[in-house]
């Protein structure tokens, strides 16, 4: 279990995490946000990049701090855009990575070729990672934070560079994984933690908005999110904020969004990117009564 | 996980590209320099010398000193500097009557310091007068070559050089790339992987050095043909006056582990300088002033240590310059690991 109790992180004198806390039990987590939230800083907070300047983080009610490097025998980390080592073929890269781990080789030689197997990379041993495409080093990376049978596995922004059916592989080898961890996947791109996702952890401006499933979210924004169909005269008009969605149909618009006042607006299912809209637009102040 | 440390540096193409390239300019420069002597090898009347060389080589004797003169009148032998010779030899006999005099000048002035209680400079001369005493050249022996070879210095520098480049992608990638967070977030991200790190660096600066060393010493050796390299280090003319006792060859390994121990100081600055800025290549500015002004080079450098020795007087003992550099380079290194180990973490 992971637990961030009342957290505070500056970068020098910039606060850029304010009272962070929260409990993370085995499942996948969904960390959102947009640009600047603090995701990436959230994640340096927990694999301990980064020491909170009050509050703490326990690993099963033990600071992490008092752990040491030991905490580490529990966490794979992938973060955003990493290089790996060109030179290196991805087998080498992934007995490096072991021993960087402190794995014994007996340990690790067979669970290296067994990942490499996992993320669709085993037909790829004798290319070295220089020649390989986004995707496949983000796959890569992926099989570096597995080799320890992490129980914390963090991932921030692992599907960028990755094109759709790489992306539905990845979902699919994150919910196999999910059983006994806790995954932690930070993102901007909703349809990544869409349907795979436990709990959702919203942050905005450094801060935790909310923590919800993904139902108890939508359940939110019941009767609020509409669809119409509008001529360019009311699309030039409208406050577009309110939009989550718009489709070009010739001589009218497809919109989709808060726009229950709109003439012929018809009442649809809201989606997480609904979700996401909806927050951003509650921090902002002053649009609750748009909505 | 030395070895994929290593790797990252061995197959740096930069990296490789130079190594090359400063062996070839090793060569040539080697070449440039001792043109003189292989053009006497390439004389087609060499051969004369070499044969009065193979006759008089060797432990010194008369016969050898009357057929020096016997040929100095023949014509067949008047490319051959039998005077030159003969001055050589009469020198390494004198060479006892000169130590000899060191070691009486020496006796005489503890004697002197001892009366007035200059314990220092009594003990100073002591030291003096046992490197001295029973010293003498009863061989004779071409040492030519030597002095260039123990002078010859550009392979550290070139070490140097490629030592900032390898620091490229053992410490300044990671973070460019974003793998330093990958690796600050695993076991032995932390003293582990920079002790492991500095430790490829070291291994490879250490390797470098004595590879052009040695290539050094090939290239010398194929030039000027070194022999009697058992023979203590005094016997080189250049050498006469040197405190050491030790054989030539000795000297050669001693003159190495010095290079060695020198080039260790820098590799443990570039890291400690790699850590401290972290996104810059201020190594190379900070480096290269050691570089203009001498500095550690010189410092540990061989050839100045048998021409220039100094004794410096410590609590009650008196030390050779070389055994504190040594000791001060051992500190330096201890603090300096455990210096790097401290700013790589944070």
């Amino acid at each position: 279990m992971l637990k961030v109790e009342c957290s505070d992180v500056f970068y020098g004198k910039n606060h850029v995490l304010y009272n962070v806390d929260l409990q993370l039990d085995y499942g996948i987590y969904g960390l959102i946000g947009e640009n600047g939230a603090g995701k990436t800083t959230f994640i340096g907070l927990i694999t301990g990049l980064l020491k909170p300047k009050k509050g703490r983080v326990l690993w099963n009610d033990v600071e992490i701090g008092k752990l040491g490097r030991k905490y580490y025998d529990n966490v794979g980390y992938l973060p955003q855009f990493p290089a790996l080592y060109g030179e290196f073929y991805p087998i080498e890269f992934l007995y490096y990575m072991a021993e960087l781990k402190g794995m014994k080789k007996k340990e690790y030689k067979d669970r290296a070729d067994k990942l490499l197997d996992f993320v669709g990379l085993g037909h790829e041993r004798k290319k070295r990672i220089c020649q390989f495409s986004g995707g496949m080093r983000q796959r890569l990376g992926i099989a570096q934070a597995l080799l320890n049978n992490p129980k914390l596995l963090i991932l921030d922004e692992p599907t960028a560079g990755l094109d759709p059916r790489e992306r539905i592989r990845f979902k699919n080898i994150i919910t196999e994984l999910s059983k006994d961890k806790i995954v932690i996947l930070a993102t901007h791109i909703i349809s990544d933690i869409e349907n795979i996702a436990n709990e959702i952890i919203f942050l905005s401006q450094g801060r935790i908005i909310s923590k919800l499933t993904a139902d108890e979210m939508l359940a939110e924004l019941e009767g609020k999110v509409y669809t119409a169909k509008i001529d360019e005269y009311t699309y030039e008009t409208i406050d577009r904020s309110l939009i989550s969605r718009v489709i070009n149909c010739n001589d009218s618009y497809m919109v989709r969004g808060f726009i229950k006042g709109i003439q012929g607006a018809v009442e649809t299912k809201p989606t997480l990117e609904d979700v996401f809209l909806y927050k951003m637009l509650e921090i902002n102040e002053g649009c609750h009564d748009k909505i | 996980m030395i070895r994929f440390e290593l790797k990252k540096i061995w197959k740096n193409k930069i990296f490789i590209v130079f190594l090359f390239a400063f062996i070839f300019i090793d060569v040539i420069l080697i070449y440039n320099e001792n043109l003189t002597q292989i053009n006497v090898n390439k004389y087609k009347d060499h051969r004369y010398s070499i044969e009065v060389y193979d006759n008089i080589k060797g432990r010194i004797s008369l016969q050898k000193v009357e057929y020096l003169e016997s040929i100095s009148l023949n014509p067949d032998y008047e490319t051959v500097d039998t005077v030159f010779l003969l001055q050589r030899i009469n020198k390494a006999l004198q060479y006892r009557i000169k130590a000899q005099e060191v070691v009486s000048g020496a006796e005489t002035n503890i004697e002197f310091y001892e009366s007035i209680g200059n314990k220092k400079e009594a003990i100073r001369n002591t030291y003096i007068a046992d490197c001295f005493r029973g010293r003498s050249i009863n061989d004779y022996y071409n040492y030519d070559g030597i002095d260039e070879y123990l002078k010859f210095d550009y392979s550290t520098m070139m070490v140097t050089i490629l030592m900032v480049i390898s620091i490229f992608p053992l410490f300044y990638r990671d973070r460019k790339s974003g793998m330093d967070r990958i690796i600050k977030t695993v076991k032995n991200g932390g003293h582990t992987i920079v002790l492991v790190k500095l430790a490829s660096m070291i291994i490879t600066g250490l390797c470098l050095i004595c590879l052009l060393r040695v290539i050094e010493y090939i290239e010398f050796h194929v030039i000027y043909g070194f022999e009697a390299l058992d023979h203590p280090l005094y016997h080189v003319p250049e050498y006469n006056a040197t405190l050491f006792s030790e054989s030539i060859r000795q000297f050669f390994i001693l003159d190495l582990c010095m290079k060695c121990l020198g080039i260790l100081i820098i590799i443990i600055l570039l890291c400690a300088a790699a850590c401290i800025i972290k996104y810059s290549i201020a190594p190379v500015i900070i480096i290269m002033p050691l570089f203009l002004s001498g500095g550690i080079i010189k410092l540990f450098n061989g050839y100045r240590m048998a021409k220039e020795t100094e004794l410096i007087y410590v609590g009650y003992e008196f030390f050779t310059d070389i055994f504190l550099t040594i000791a001060a380079a051992i500190v330096i290194c201890i603090v300096g690991v455990m210096a790097v180990g401290r700013l790589y973490i944070k």
